[in-house]
């Protein structure tokens, strides 16, 4: 289990992060949800230890108690962070092998990119590779020292329709297996098929998403996640304030002289 | 405000980005440029200082109104052309790296900008850069040879107009080499090798042709741009040197304009083809298959080839001076480690942005320093020893100029290493690679002269001041690559 304890982050006069708790469970997945500079990409990187918190503390449960190193039991596909363009598939295999201290396993990583397509493009350049190729291989080798926890921030984010699929039947298994998997992600409809926990963050701070007063009457649906999620936000007020801003700002262009 | 105005604003707002970025902040980056140009300063010191020591009376004569012996205004002449030759040679070995595109050219078109309005906002703060680096490299002998005439200010005007002319001829040239291959449709990289070699070449034929008419006892066609600043009438040389200097500058501006739409932009460097494969080591994780993989990854950056290719065309020349045209040993020896330990500018650089990977396992900083340090010193001091062997016909000579060059090569690497972790380049930033190069000269030169100016070449003194200097540069090198490092923010 991974266990994150009131985490703080600021940069400079910005405060990115306050007070952050969660948990992420073995055997599930969880759901990072949150508007465009929520603090979502912030919250992963401190929790792979990318980026050092300013308070707060994240740790790790394995069978010999609570451990605050624990850089051999996470895997991370990061959604902004640039590649390695100028390795090819394989020399980056090589690399992560390399860094992480362990030997190639050839047959385990042509099962792993069997899987994911990329057979036939490992002895590529990473900087010929489409975008999701490049998603994909980051899969790769984020799994390659078999890492207990698996954090990914938008791993659907531009990817075709079979690669989604296909990710997502991958991911389903790994957590199945007893794993606990982190996805920051956008898309509602994939957090309510895939995960079974779901953690919206808002300006820094994680909300309640607890369903609202909900309809008993026979015949009415449960309140959706996206309803929830918009509630909870505030975005549904947000995109009514815009939209009037949006129109004041065409009126004043309309009158504005050359 | 015009869209030419615009467009050189915001180009130069973006290279100032670069800097604050790339330095940690606004004060840092004020400190870094003061640091510049105190070296800079320092440097034209201390070429004053050379020339006034060994060429004392060089320049004297004609300040009494003397006539000049023919051969020392010949020695005079080829003097100062030689040194107009090199400065523009400088320039264009720094300016080779950065395109004087800003990346603005998209979004100024999609704007509605004219092309003309485009290339000229774009120019503008790259012909300022190289007006200063110009006059940056100049100022010394300039000063030096002006100060004894009648009218020292206007011949230093014209001399640097003459300067001006000749930097500017050779980014002209250059530029024209990196039209033709954008029209050609060549990659990228490609394009900016053929167009450095081209600038490159000229400056060669240049210095060929002033060997040969001074082996000849003829004035050099040169001459044209500084004879008259001796004979009393600097000002038409003032003048035809802003006037040529503009043309050259309206053809390259216009040339690049008409061409914008049927020429291939210079988009951003990219992945080019494969070259070599890292060899796949049984430990992954020993220090040679991090040193194997940053030497592939040196050929394959395009930044680095280019370095590589000017390292090897200056080498080239200085051989030749050598052979050719009496040029001391040791000089030569010397500039070329300068241009070589430049390979260790880019170490850092061009692999910043994924260093996130090793960050993300731990991997320890100091061995990723070293790691790109060697993979960066093993081809230069490859091409170091090649070097040294075509100014040398016997063996043990070559040994006795080539062990120290060497040490020295890998002492002015590190220090080059240490200012791209610094100031690391980005590809994206015009003029971005000058600074990096600029900072990295500088510290070469000042670390050069501690170590061979204050204690007796080849002492046990001045080894041990190289291998400190090293140290104390990959140390540095290393606690600025970690401050650096997000996880330590």
């Amino acid at each position: 289990m991974l266990i994150a304890h009131h985490l703080t982050k600021s940069f400079g006069a910005q405060t990115v992060l306050r007070d952050v708790s969660f948990e992420v469970h073995p055997g599930r997945m969880t759901a990072l949800l949150g508007p465009n500079g929520a603090g979502k990409s912030t919250l992963l990187h401190i929790v792979t230890g990318l980026l050092r918190q300013d308070s707060g503390v994240v740790l790790v449960e394995t069978q010999g108690g609570l451990v605050a190193d624990f850089r051999d039991l996470i895997g991370f596909c990061p959604d902004d962070l640039p590649q390695a363009e100028l390795l090819t598939g394989d020399e980056l295999l090589d690399l992560t092998a390399g860094i992480r201290h362990r030997r190639r396993a050839p047959e385990a990583e042509r099962a792993l990119v069997e899987a994911l397509h990329l057979d036939g493009a490992m002895d590529r350049l990473i900087g010929t590779y489409s975008h999701g190729m490049k998603r994909k291989l980051q899969l790769v080798t984020a799994l390659l020292h078999s890492p207990r926890i698996l954090i990914l921030d938008e791993p659907f984010r531009g990817l075709d329709p079979e690669s989604s699929a296909i990710l997502k039947a991958l991911l389903a298994v790994y957590a199945e297996r007893g794993n606990a998997v982190l996805i920051s992600t956008h898309d509602l409809l994939v957090a309510e098929q895939l995960c079974t926990e779901v953690l919206v963050l808002r300006d820094g701070e994680l909300l309640d998403l607890s369903p609202g007063q909900e309809s008993t009457a026979v015949g009415v649906p449960p309140e959706t996640l996206e309803a929830r999620f918009l509630r909870a936000t505030g975005i549904d007020a947000d995109a009514a304030r815009a939209r009037d801003r949006f129109f004041e700002g065409l009126d004043l262009l309309r009158d504005a002289r050359p | 405000m015009s869209a030419v105005v615009a467009i050189a604003r915001a180009s130069a707002r973006g290279s100032r980005a670069h800097i604050v970025r790339a330095t940690g902040g606004r004060r840092a980056a004020a400190l870094l440029i003061a640091a510049v140009l105190v070296v800079v300063a320092g440097v034209g010191v201390l070429i004053h200082a050379f020339l006034a020591v060994n060429l004392p009376n060089l320049f004297v004569d004609s300040a009494h109104g003397g006539e000049i012996e023919p051969r020392i205004a010949a020695a005079r002449e080829s003097l100062v052309q030689s040194q107009l030759v090199t400065g523009a040679v400088l320039v264009l070995a720094l300016l080779a790296f950065t395109s004087a595109e800003s990346g603005l050219s998209v979004a100024a078109r999609v704007a509605g900008a004219r092309p003309a309005a485009i290339v000229l906002g774009e120019f503008l703060p790259t012909a300022v850069g190289i007006a200063a680096l110009v006059c940056a490299t100049q100022a010394g002998p300039i000063v030096f040879e002006a100060q004894s005439q009648p009218t020292p200010v206007l011949t230093g005007a014209g001399l640097a107009a003459a300067a001006l002319t000749v930097g500017f001829g050779g980014f002209a040239i250059a530029q024209l080499g990196i039209l033709l291959a954008r029209l050609l449709r060549l990659p990228a990289s490609v394009t900016r090798m053929i167009g450095a070699t081209l600038g490159l070449a000229a400056a060669a034929v240049a210095l060929a042709q002033l060997l040969a008419s001074a082996v000849a006892g003829r004035a050099s066609p040169l001459g044209v741009v500084t004879r008259a600043a001796w004979a009393g009438h600097p000002l038409p040389t003032t003048v035809g040197a802003v006037a040529i200097t503009a043309a050259a500058m309206v053809i390259v501006v216009g040339l690049t304009a008409l061409l914008m739409g049927a020429a291939p932009p210079l988009a951003q460097l990219g992945a080019g083809p494969r070259i070599l494969r890292a060899h796949r080591f049984r430990r992954p994780d020993a220090l040679a298959a991090f040193v194997v993989r940053e030497i592939v990854l040196l050929l394959r950056h395009p930044v680095s080839q280019l370095g590589l290719l000017l390292a090897v065309l200056l080498c080239a020349l200085l051989a030749t001076g050598v052979r050719l045209a009496g040029l001391p040993l040791d000089i030569a020896v010397l500039g070329q480690t300068l241009v070589l330990a430049g390979t260790a500018e880019t170490a850092a650089g061009r692999s910043r942005g994924w260093q996130w990977i090793l960050d993300l396992a731990g991997y320890p900083t100091g061995r990723r320093v070293i790691a790109q340090y060697l993979g960066a010193m093993v081809p230069a001091a490859v091409l170091q020893a090649a070097g040294v062997a075509a100014m040398v016909d016997d063996p043990p000579t070559f040994l006795r100029v080539v062990a120290p060059a060497l040490l020295s090569l890998l002492t002015l690497g590190a220090v080059a290493a240490l200012a791209g972790t610094v100031v690391p380049y980005s590809a994206s930033a015009p003029l971005g690679m000058v600074l990096t190069s600029t900072v990295a000269l500088g510290g070469e030169i000042g670390a050069s002269w501690v170590t061979s100016s204050l204690l007796p070449a080849g002492s046990w003194g001045s080894i041990a001041a190289e291998l400190g200097i090293l140290a104390a540069a990959l140390g540095a090198a290393a606690l600025v690559a970690r401050r650096r490092s997000p996880a330590t923010t």
